[in-house]
């Protein structure tokens, strides 16, 4: 490595250290570490420096216990709000670049229905948070930034398409003289997706590529979620090809069957019959957190009574004693903390990450939540739902006063499904409906809420005695 | 079926150990919060496969074996979020491995050299790790423009690194 080359890569190098680095040096930057170990080796320096200074292991003992509990507020918001940043822009900086060289010229879809904060980058980079109904847009990226935001837009066919919740899809056709006759894609890279599909032309299938499977559609009417690792499909009418990535793996989906394509488990790709649906729901905070902190109850006692040894309020044989006692050892116990989000401190759960059967809600339907507030905040409570023969249902939320919910003080709420309500459409009502979300918000972005059970039943309410 | 003495061990096994877990970690995976995230998964497994472990075995070896797994399923999984390819954190934790003889001197001499630093430098070094500002905070409260203020960083911990270096060529000689 000559002297100009050391230079380059120290602060390449530096730069992916504090993750400022793009996606084009952190490739570059990946090749040259595997084929050079001189630059291993200044890398794996470099790095040792960035390591034992963010370890902390030269600091002095912090004073405050929270802010070292691993669950600072600052440090979350901070990171939440940079990687936030740093996501959108690259999302703004590769798509704008992609939708350049597509077609430029020509609005491939209608908006016929917009509720909540929604983020569209067309194309030359064109960015907005204020689609309307009846707006026509060209290719570009969409991203719904609450989990109660929801989009439903139409092709020149008449294929429809929404989103709700927490979702970014990229929407794309290939270029053409004849609208009709163009090729649809789109790329959901995360959240759930509802379509409902035209016949499409010979051998231009609508294509929906997710991080784990890509689907081939001719013209049905199917439910797709996806999260980094897995995507699943359900499939209302007609039928679906989906493709596992990476192993190329493909499987036809009938009418009424549902197949999970997933990363991490490479076995088994059979569709399977709807489960029927259950009326309760006790959620597992671990798999179910979609957005939000899970902290397994191993760590935080750990680390709180870590910190305590630091600060000299415990001796070390004490706070293992202490641990030991408190913590159970069961690695699925654990609360779920909001984290910062541009609608405010959030957690999503999703009942479909560790439930087979859909929960479906009933006259009867109570929402029981516990948890802990750390600041003075009013919180709103929302339901999603979807229709048991697909299809997004609507969203429903409740609103429990800051009067509730003292800070540093436990609380339980036992909500009937009556409290729930339907902005958008009052008159319509949840029952019959499944549950695809769980969400509290509040509007500070800072207000702090753990919570450790959320719990749907139908079950009569027992006296107490 | 583990015992409370299991716990017990487990438990000051991982306390006094977290941080070379933790610096590990960082090595392919430099951003902080995930590197905790990472650490938090491990530390679930680690208890999983406790029964396996054998006591009259350093456990830092044994740990990172686990260590190395989760920082895989990471990557795999923000394989689009700006991170180094599997392939190139695989090398540098081999590497890492080989060279862990030299990790104490390194620390010593890298805190004799901290302490050399002038106090507007250790003040910025201070902000930016222990305090965890961002370069925007920095810039907010020193007057200083963004780029001057990572620029310095880039500086410092350049100055750094020379001085560790020049520092263990002078032990060796």
């Amino acid at each position: 490595m000559n002297r100009e080359n050391s230079e380059h890569w120290h602060e390449l190098i530096q730069r992916h250290l504090d993750g400022l680095a793009s996606d084009d040096e952190v490739g570059e930057l990946s090749e040259q570490l595997e084929t050079c170990s001189e630059t291993r080796s200044l890398y794996l320096k470099l790095q040792q420096i960035h390591a034992i200074l963010l370890s902390g292991e030269f600091d002095d003992p912090p004073t405050d216990d929270v802010e070292d509990s691993g669950i600072n507020p600052k440090r979350l918001q901070t990171t939440n709000r940079v990687l936030l940043t740093v996501a959108v822009v690259a999302l703004i900086a590769v798509f704008s670049q992609a939708f350049l060289i597509r077609d430029s010229r020509n609005e491939i879809i209608t908006v016929t229905s917009v509720s909540g904060p929604i983020a569209w980058t067309g194309d030359g980079g064109r960015v907005t948070n204020e689609l309307a109904v009846g707006e026509k847009l060209p290719g570009g990226t969409m991203e719904l930034l609450a989990p109660d935001s929801f989009v439903e837009f139409a092709f020149e066919d008449q294929s429809t398409v929404s989103l709700a919740g927490l979702s970014a899809i990229t929407i794309s056709t290939e270029q053409s003289d004849t609208p009709s006759k163009r090729q649809k894609e789109l790329h959901l890279r995360h959240g759930r997706l509802s379509a409902s599909v035209q016949k499409q032309p010979s051998g231009r299938p609508l294509l929906v590529h997710t991080p784990s499977a890509e689907l081939t559609v001719l013209g049905t009417q199917f439910d797709v979620e996806t999260v980094s690792d897995s995507t699943r499909l359900t499939v209302n009418q007609g039928r679906v090809r989906l493709k596992r990535l990476p192993d190329g793996k493909e499987v036809d989906v009938p009418a009424q069957q549902s197949v999970l394509a997933s990363l991490e488990d490479q076995n088994g790709l059979s569709p399977r019959k709807r489960n029927s649906p259950v009326t309760d729901w006790q959620s597992d905070l671990r798999e179910d957190v979609v957005k939000g902190k899970w902290i397994s109850r191993l760590w935080g006692v750990g680390a709180k009574l870590k910190m305590a040894v630091a600060n000299g309020e415990m001796t070390k044989d004490a706070a293992i004693k202490a641990y030991k006692n408190a913590a159970h050892f069961d690695d699925s116990t654990g609360s779920v903390w909001t984290v910062p989000s541009p609608v405010g401190a959030l957690i999503v759960l999703s009942p479909r990450r560790s439930m087979e059967q859909p929960v479906q809600l009933s006259a009867n339907t109570r929402v029981l939540v516990r948890g802990q507030a750390y600041s003075q905040d009013a919180m709103q409570i929302g339901l999603s739902v979807g229709y048991p023969d697909g299809g997004f249902a609507g969203k429903y939320s409740t609103l429990i006063p800051s009067s509730k919910l003292a800070g540093g003080v436990e609380f339980e709420l036992e909500i009937p499904l009556s409290r729930f309500h339907n902005k958008k459409n009052p008159d319509r009502s949840p029952i019959g409906c499944e549950l695809t979300d769980w969400w509290c918000v509040a509007e500070a972005s800072a207000a702090r809420f753990e919570i450790t059970s959320v719990e749907l039943t139908d079950a009569p309410v027992t006296e107490k005695p | 079926m583990e015992t409370n003495e299991d716990h017990e061990r487990f438990t000051r096994l991982l306390i006094e150990h977290e941080p070379e877990l933790l610096r590990c970690i960082l090595i392919a995976v430099p951003n902080r919060s995930d590197a905790r995230d990472i650490l938090q998964e491990c530390s679930v497994s680690l208890w999983r496969k406790f029964e396996n472990y054998q006591p009259d075995r350093p456990f830092v070896p044994w740990a990172l074996g686990f260590v190395r797994i989760e920082i895989r399923r990471f990557l795999r999984k923000s394989a689009h979020r700006k991170q180094l390819t599997e392939r190139a954190a695989e090398l540098i934790l081999e590497d890492q491995t080989k060279a862990t003889s030299e990790l104490e001197h390194r620390k010593a001499h890298l805190q004799e050299c901290l302490e050399r630093l002038s106090n507007p430098q250790q003040s910025l070094i201070d902000g930016y790790y222990r305090k965890e500002y961002s370069v925007g905070d920095l810039s907010q409260q020193t007057g200083q423009t963004v780029d001057a203020i990572y620029k310095s960083l880039q500086r410092i911990r350049r100055s750094l690194h020379d001085c560790v270096e020049a520092k263990l060529r002078g032990a060796q000689a």
